[in-house]
């Protein structure tokens, strides 16, 4: 026999589980995070070092693609392991569903660009730093996490240093990986400590 | 007059299920287990009551080796609990 819920009961229960789901900051939250930064600050070094080895051969660039790649590819994995969709999930994948394809596309459109207007690809290293940092600004204030807000802003600042930087390749290399610290590691760390104590 | 409850929702486990899924996206088997603290079982049966009653859409697929179920709430769903939280209501406004 099914035990029948009064309406005072009831009300507690809708309560108790809405409250629940609330603060739903899973273990790991961060490792996205993490994960994207990683490989940003890996892509940054492999590029340093390969302009270092091949004498500043502008090729060397095209390792920067390694980051959508692994970035997606863990992600997808990570998707199938996740236990529960909230409301914030589906906005802020809507965000990077936007973002990502414009940060892969970008490079590519301002390289060709380059031939008919010289300069285009000094701006791409700003641009992407730009386009990613106002992301995780956003994204920061949507789950309401202001370690990631602060990360992502100071992130939007530092990207205006890419045009300092323009043709100091090993420095734009260095400041790309303290960027990616900054933006993505550090918030992503503190996230998964955050999510470790409030689970 | 008071209002008449959905004699689906007025179960503890049905109603919990149901008002997690309304705050949620999408939710998997051992989620639902974990805040609702039933049983496999009795949670397995009581999915398949609502899904009957086109309450919650239930998803199955394999991660890996593993089974995994991610259930949904269904617009019919959704109408069933505001329906609900509104006959709670007319109790209390009496």
């Amino acid at each position: 026999m099914e035990q029948q819920f009064n309406e005072k009961q009831s009300l507690e229960l809708i309560a108790r589980m809405i409250e629940n789901t609330k603060n739903n900051l899973g273990k790991g939250s961060g490792n996205i995070l993490i994960s994207w930064g990683v490989s940003t600050l890996l892509a940054a070094t492999m590029v340093g070092i390969c302009l270092l080895i091949t004498d500043g051969d502008p090729r060397a660039n095209w390792l920067w693609f390694l980051i959508p790649f692994y970035g997606l590819t863990s992600s997808a994995m990570r998707k199938k392991t996740k236990k529960v969709y909230t409301h914030i999930d589906r906005l802020t994948k809507s965000i990077w569903l936007f973002i990502t394809p414009i940060t892969i596309a970008l490079p590519i459109i301002l390289v060709a660009m380059d031939y008919y207007a010289a300069g285009m690809v000094a701006m791409i290293p700003f641009l992407e730093m730009l386009i990613i940092s106002i992301g995780l600004s956003v994204t920061g204030i949507i789950i309401n996490y202001r370690p990631l807000i602060i990360g992502g802003s100071v992130a939007v600042v530092m990207s205006s240093g890419c045009l300092i930087l323009v043709g100091e390749p090993y420095l734009l290399m260095f400041w790309y990986g303290v960027w990616a610290l900054i933006s993505m590691i550090i918030p992503g760390v503190k996230l998964n400590n955050y999510a470790k104590k409030n689970a | 007059m008071l209002k008449s409850l959905n004699p689906l929702l007025t179960t503890e486990l049905r109603l919990g299920v149901v008002s997690i899924l309304m705050s949620v996206e999408a939710a998997d088997f051992s989620y639902l287990k974990e805040k609702t603290g039933a049983t496999s079982g009795n949670l397995s049966v009581q999915i398949d009551k609502l899904a009957k009653a086109e309450y919650i859409t239930v998803e199955k697929s394999f991660v890996g080796k593993k089974p995994r179920t991610l259930c949904k709430i269904t617009e019919k769903g959704k109408a069933a609990f505001i329906e609900y939280f509104d006959a709670i209501k007319s109790y209390f406004e009496k």
